[in-house]
């Protein structure tokens, strides 16, 4: 969980406490450790639309995408961090079309 | 053990010195070394400029009967190694065959003078004498390993914008690509400037000649020849 | 104007910059891959689907078809760009569609999808900030995954019509004059990165979020695509997005990897294009289908890092454009093959494993017409003493003679001493 977190954060991706005002907020199946991103199925587009994204989601990982791809059954997003962009002059912006912040709130209990 | 010497035409033409220190290089190993007279080129400058040629069929006439065919060239070994002549196995470029057949190492261990390493392309990414940066393998270098002394290394492994038919289609990106590798190494101030590839250092030498770089520039086998040779 | 002159202008103008901003990249990449142990396996891996996929395109193409109906996706499927182009233009008036937001796609590109619709009154907004960037400079890409990598913050602010220089604000100024775009738009188009076979599902990587907003906004999402990109399975898929990322920017994803079926709320279509790729599996250059864009051969190229890829004069510059733009135009791009030093860089890099050099040798030999001298001088040189006599003539001539026959040499370097004689000498 530990590199998990990390790897999101390294993606600009932030952990919660609690849901803050103002975010929208959807539900995520799992997190991929490899690269801290998380599997969204719903696909609306206030995830792309709102300025602040924050996920609600289970403590269940795997390892690597190749992993990931064995619990795909319908189609979704990946999201990793808030929408970004080095288009100008190689300096990273986020909140390029989409989000400018984006969290996960990890499920209560287990 | 049987062995050839090729004499590559550019050195043979350019820079005469080149083969006869790897000659005496290989004898001073005692080995049986001979250089086929009826030998030329190996065809490199016709299917780089896109040429058809049965040049590398001649040299496989020429060479097939030996057990080894020694070169002082890495481009050279790889134009001859990508085909799939009786030869093509059984040509190694110097340094290589001194690391992987002779098991020879450390053979410039007391060498005076700071010596940059220049790791050309064909030396790096066609016969991966060394591990190029571009790939996730532990690192190593045949070269470094002969030499066996301190070396400077490039800060980047890339090209020194030789590229044989590129420098002569090319001048002005050949010339800034040999200007930077240049820079890079004498930043790092040594006292020489190495290679197994006289064509790419043959470029440097110009660059360095004409923009009035003081700068030693000579091929691995004078080095070798220098730490090898008694009479000295 | 030939590679080598565009390639003296650019280099002169921003060159240093470019190299440096670029050679950066490729660090990051070389990090973000050695973080992978299983790295060069994966790349084996990737190379072997890519061989899966190419030797049987029609069975592929026929799977994924299949299974996109079932998945309540529309087809087309066109043979080449004039097709393409046109099966885009019904289905955007069959709507009335006024105004189209595009997300990047090197194959609309390939086909000069905007200049075909806006001909025809449409107006092609380029949503991805690179290529809105080049589109409102009046350019094409000159990078595949940095479509303005040849810019400067100066000239992005001068585009917009802003004194502030600052990248942050002048990106969320360009977001916000898109976001109208996307708001008013009657239809998205997109590529794809990958079209998975077994499922019907195409999927979509992207960082800024654009080719979603254009998905899931207007009521048309139109995603055009070559054959090439289907992998079998999503297991396959799995792979590549392990290595797409890390391979084009040395992220370890990017932030949005969308997989599309059924469009909820309107219809989703897409177009699968031929354009010469069925035709190029019978060649020699075949391999090149493997590729995955995934701009790597670009970014690490010291030709391309110098010369920028306006001067390959292609949609895709850089080593794969090398090999692909001569297929296209072998006279126009004949100078292409050669702006490249064999150093096999590209070849080091490529996730799917594409022999780089044989391909571009094979490419100079394709473009190479028959001259009589080489074939002299190549019959000649099968013997010693021809060879030995043409060395003669050579020390025979005067410096001069040859400084000038040599002049790309010459100009900007020392021409060598030759010694007098040789060590082989008949």
């Amino acid at each position: 969980m530990d590199e998990f977190i990390k790897n999101l954060r390294l993606a600009g991706g932030e952990v919660l406490e609690e849901i803050p005002d103002g975010w929208y907020v959807t539900q995520a199946e799992f997190g991929v450790v490899e690269n801290g991103t998380v599997w969204v199925r719903e696909y609306k587009k206030e995830l792309f639309l709102s300025e602040k994204v924050a996920v609600k989601m289970p403590k269940k990982f795997v390892k690597t995408m190749q992993e990931a791809m064995e619990l795909i059954n319908s189609p979704g997003v990946f999201i990793s961090g808030p929408s970004k962009t080095a288009d100008v002059e190689s300096f990273l912006v986020f909140g390029a079309h989409g989000p400018v912040r984006f969290g996960i709130i990890f499920d209560k209990g287990l | 053990m049987k062995i050839a010497l090729h004499v590559p035409c550019y050195i043979n033409e350019l820079n005469p010195e080149i083969a006869k220190k790897t000659l005496l290089i290989l004898r001073h190993f005692n080995l049986d070394v001979k250089v086929p007279k009826e030998q030329t080129c190996c065809g490199q400058p016709f299917i780089n400029s896109g040429h058809p040629t049965t040049l590398p069929q001649k040299f496989n006439e020429v060479f097939k009967n030996y057990d080894y065919v020694v070169s002082p060239s890495s481009s050279c070994v790889s134009t001859i190694r990508s085909q799939t002549l009786e030869v093509s196995k059984k040509m190694f470029e110097l340094c290589e065959f001194l690391h992987d057949v002779l098991k020879v190492k450390n053979i410039a261990k007391n060498y005076p003078k700071k010596i940059a390493l220049h790791n050309s392309c064909h030396s790096l990414r066609h016969l991966f004498e060394g591990s190029p940066s571009e790939l996730n393998i532990p690192y190593f270098n045949k070269i470094k390993e002969v030499l066996g002394c301190e070396i400077i290394e490039a800060s980047r492994d890339e090209c020194c914008g030789f590229g044989g038919v590129f420098s002569l289609k090319e001048g002005f990106i050949s010339y800034v690509m040999g200007r930077n590798k240049l820079d890079d190494l004498l930043n790092k101030n040594p006292d020489v400037i190495t290679g197994v590839d006289f064509s790419c250092l043959m470029h440097l030498e110009s660059i360095a000649k004409k923009d009035g770089d003081n700068i030693e520039i000579k091929h691995i086998s004078e080095i070798l020849w220098e730490c090898l040779d008694e009479t000295l | 104007m030939k590679h080598y002159e565009l390639a003296i202008n650019f280099y002169k103008q921003k060159g240093p910059r470019h190299d440096k901003a670029l050679w950066a990249i490729r660090q990051k990449r070389d990090k973000a891959i050695k973080e992978v142990d299983e790295w060069e396996e994966l790349r084996e891996k990737a190379s072997k689907i890519k061989d899966e996929v190419i030797n049987n395109l029609q069975d592929y193409v026929k799977e994924f078809i299949k299974n996109a109906k079932k998945e309540g996706i529309e087809l087309f499927f066109a043979k080449d760009a004039k097709e393409h182009n046109e099966i885009v233009f019904d289905l955007l008036k069959e709507i009335n569609a006024k105004k189209v937001v595009k997300s990047k796609s090197m194959l609309t590109e390939e086909c000069g999808l905007n200049e075909f619709l806006e001909k025809r009154g449409i107006e092609v907004i380029d949503t991805d900030l690179g290529e809105r960037i080049v589109q409102l400079r009046g350019e094409k890409p000159s990078h595949i995954v940095l479509p303005a990598i040849h810019t400067t913050k100066e000239e992005v602010a001068e585009i917009l019509g802003e004194s502030n220089t600052d990248p942050t604000y002048l990106t969320h100024k360009m977001r916000e004059l898109l976001r109208n775009e996307f708001l008013s738009a009657d239809a998205g188009i997109s590529g794809a990165n990958f079209l998975v076979a077994d499922k019907g599902w195409a999927v979509v990587c992207t960082n800024e979020g654009n080719a979603d907003l254009g998905a899931v906004l207007p009521k048309l999402h139109i995603i055009s695509v070559g054959v090439e990109k289907i992998v079998p399975s999503m297991r396959d898929l799995g792979v590549f997005l392990r290595m797409l990322a890390r391979n084009a920017t040395g992220q370890k994803i990017t932030t949005y990897t969308s997989i599309f079926g059924r469009k909820e709320n309107g219809k989703r279509v897409i177009v699968l294009v031929d354009n010469g790729r069925f035709e190029r599996l019978n060649t020699e250059f075949k391999e090149t289908l493997k590729c995955i864009r995934c701009s790597a051969c670009l970014t690490t190229c010291p030709v391309f890092r110098r010369s920028g890829g306006h001067a390959y004069r292609y949609v895709i510059p850089g080593p794969i454009g090398s090999l692909l733009a001569p297929l296209n135009n072998k006279e126009e791009y004949s100078d292409l093959p050669f702006a490249c030093t064999l150093c096999n860089s590209c070849e080091m890099v490529c996730p799917v494993k594409i022999p780089f050099s044989k391909q571009l040798v094979k490419m100079r030999e394709y473009v190479t017409k028959d001259d009589f001298a080489f074939k002299f001088i190549e019959t000649s040189l099968h013997s010693p003493f021809a060879f030995k006599l043409f060395s003669k003539i050579i020390r025979l001539t005067p410096k001069s003679i040859l400084k000038k026959a040599l002049n790309e040499w010459s100009k900007y370097k020392e021409f060598p001493t030759i010694p007098p004689k040789r060590f082989i000498d008949g």
